[in-house]
């Protein structure tokens, strides 16, 4: 079985296991739920009625979105790591890399630090919104910093260290922010630089599944020209690549995706880097098979490490960030070894 | 046809191309030769449009391609570069089939697939086909390039020319391969409809292979450039002599090749 038939039976396979470990994500946790109870659950919510137990409303106002924006987050950070990998030309390339996440993390910290002072308040938007903008901001200006007038062979190069640059600057602010915090809020900003799904409810998931769509669409449309990409900036031009169309492009969607993504569960590390390259392993480089798939294995992956967040230390959890590395390296350390990937 | 007009290109104040003016007829390879630094590699980027010119134009088949959309140019012109560095590793047929990417939408049509085994066949890599790229030779990588830059203008245009274009498409090879991929570049480039431009930096390799075929020089001119006029023995390859030197002699390795002939 080649080509494209083995990318549609492996899609198929990530999708199962995709909707596999939403049930168990969403049957176990705190609290565990039996079939029978998660049916009766969503058939009461369905059926209109308004006399759910608590336990029913855990369920129903928790525990499902929870599990919903876990997928949409990890597809999210897997796609973001596909794109800029294949823009970068380069393996070890995270999502955050262009100074998306952690700008995020800046305009959270500036939240938590400053945000009682200004009085703002939108309500749960709050902290969103300032994570999203500061994502939005740092990220362009990285890019206003990374440009000059001529596009020339290096400008990604240049985009790259620009980005690493912008993003040092961004962390030892985030250090300061905390540093300089009391300690609710300075707690709140180590919390927040881990990651947690705690704060998932069914707003945060139209915002992110909005953003999730919006992305993967277009990104699904230029994975040929990405995958001209492969063999060098120039050769794509040969190819008949518009370059610098497609760069801003694939930036676009990253940071579109990322920005939201982060500004509802915080900086989650990891994901991003290694859902590409398992399936690179898997299956090879070709965009056209890596970026739903990296959609469909990010997803579930984040859910594997939330469930663990959940379980390990209930009724309490862990932050995500902490669980993400401990899922992942083992199968990417194992996968890196045992086949000639990097040859 | 391939014309040149009047074409500049500098970096900050200082021209690596000045003011040249070019002709290249089909049917025929022109070789550019030259010593580091000529302008010759600068010269190729502006006639396949990588970069574009401070001044000057451009015409395939007496059309300005200044204002081309990448694909309609990537479907009439193909560039062989230096080096072609892969960043993600995958099997030699996927590779090849990127030189079918400006001919197809989301997925390669029959034709397509019929193409890449032909080129694959042409240049000896269909034996490893399926081979990861990263596990081939420097020789057989470079092979496996000639591939997908010939796969992309394989076929006739009906009413246009083709253009082929090498950038010193001979660094890796071994003498065999070198003179195994120079016929078959010639043959390729004989056929009526296929402009074909290559640029060499090595003098003795440029003599070496002049023995097995010949040079003639024609109309190259302009500050900074000049040519060679040296005799014909075969009109099946051009010679253009490139130097960043204001004189006027031919420095002497080149002349030893001029006399050659």
């Amino acid at each position: 079985m080649k080509g494209r038939r083995a990318d549609q039976f492996w899609l198929l396979v990530l999708f199962v296991l995709m909707i596999v470990t939403t049930v168990a994500s969403i049957r176990y946790g705190a609290i565990d739920f039996s079939s029978h109870d998660m049916a009766a659950a969503v058939s009461g919510k369905l059926a209109g009625s308004n006399d759910l137990t608590l336990d029913q409303r855990i369920f129903i106002q928790l525990r499902v979105p929870r599990a919903i924006l876990c997928l949409l987050v990890g597809a999210c950070l897997g796609v973001g790591g596909t794109l800029m990998q294949a823009l970068f030309r380069n393996p070890i390339v995270e999502p955050g890399l262009v100074g998306t996440s952690s700008g995020a993390a800046f305009g959270a910290a500036l939240f938590y630090v400053f945000g009682a002072l200004l009085k703002l308040n939108l309500g749960g938007w709050t902290l969103p919104l300032a994570a999203c903008a500061g994502g939005v901001v740092s990220t362009y200006i990285v890019f206003a910093l990374a440009h000059t007038k001529h596009e020339g062979r290096s400008s990604i190069l240049r985009l790259l260290l620009t980005g690493l640059a912008i993003n040092a600057l961004f962390m030892s602010g985030i250090g300061f922010l905390s540093y300089v915090a009391r300690d609710p809020q300075a707690r709140s900003i180590i919390y927040w630089n881990l990651g947690t799904l705690s704060g998932a409810d069914w707003n945060a998931v139209l915002v992110v599944g909005a953003a999730t769509v919006l992305g993967l669409v277009p990104a699904i449309a230029y994975a040929k020209p990405l995958n001209a990409l492969m063999i060098g900036e120039e050769e794509a031009v040969a190819l008949g690549v518009n370059v610098v169309r497609l760069k801003w492009i694939i930036l676009t969607i990253n940071v579109m995706m990322v920005a939201v993504a982060t500004a509802f569960t915080g900086v989650i590390s990891f994901v991003g880097l290694i859902v590409p390259h398992i399936l690179r392993i898997l299956r090879g480089p070709d965009n056209r098979f890596l970026i739903l798939g990296s959609a469909l294995l990010g997803g579930t992956l984040l859910s594997v490490a939330d469930l663990i967040a959940r379980v390990s230390l209930r009724p309490a959890e862990l932050p995500i960030g902490i669980v993400t590395a401990v899922v992942g390296v083992p199968i990417f350390v194992s996968l890196l070894r045992t086949r000639e990937y990097l040859s | 046809m391939l014309s040149a007009n009047n074409l500049t290109f500098r970096v900050g104040t200082r021209a690596l191309v000045e003011d040249v003016t070019a002709s290249f007829e089909p049917g025929r390879l022109h070789l550019i030769v030259g010593a580091n630094g000529a302008g010759k590699s600068t010269l190729i980027k502006l006639l396949t449009r990588l970069m574009r010119p401070h001044a000057g134009t451009i015409e395939y088949d007496g059309a300005n391609i200044g204002g081309w959309s990448e694909r309609e140019l990537a479907r009439r012109r193909a560039v062989l570069s230096q080096a072609v560095e892969v960043a993600f590793s995958m099997p030699v047929r996927e590779l090849v089939m990127m030189g079918r990417y400006p001919h197809f939408g989301a997925r390669p049509g029959a034709s397509d697939l019929h193409i890449c085994e032909e080129v694959m066949r042409y240049f000896e890599v269909d034996a490893m086909a399926d081979r990861s790229y990263g596990t081939l030779s420097g020789g057989e990588k470079q092979r496996v390039q000639f591939a997908r830059v010939l796969a992309q203008i394989w076929r006739p245009i009906e009413g246009a020319a083709r253009y082929l274009f090498l950038d010193e498409p001979l660094t890796f090879l071994d003498i065999r391969h070198q003179i195994d991929f120079m016929n078959k570049v010639r043959s390729f480039a004989s056929q009526p409809d296929v402009v074909a431009v290559g640029v060499v930096h090595d003098l003795s390799l440029a003599a070496r292979l002049l023995m097995i075929s010949v040079c003639l020089c024609i109309n190259i001119k302009k500050h900074g450039w000049r040519c060679s006029p040296s005799r014909s023995k075969s009109n099946s390859l051009t010679l253009f002599i490139a130097s960043n030197q204001p004189s006027t002699t031919l420095p002497e390795s080149l002349q030893a090749i001029s006399d050659y002939l």
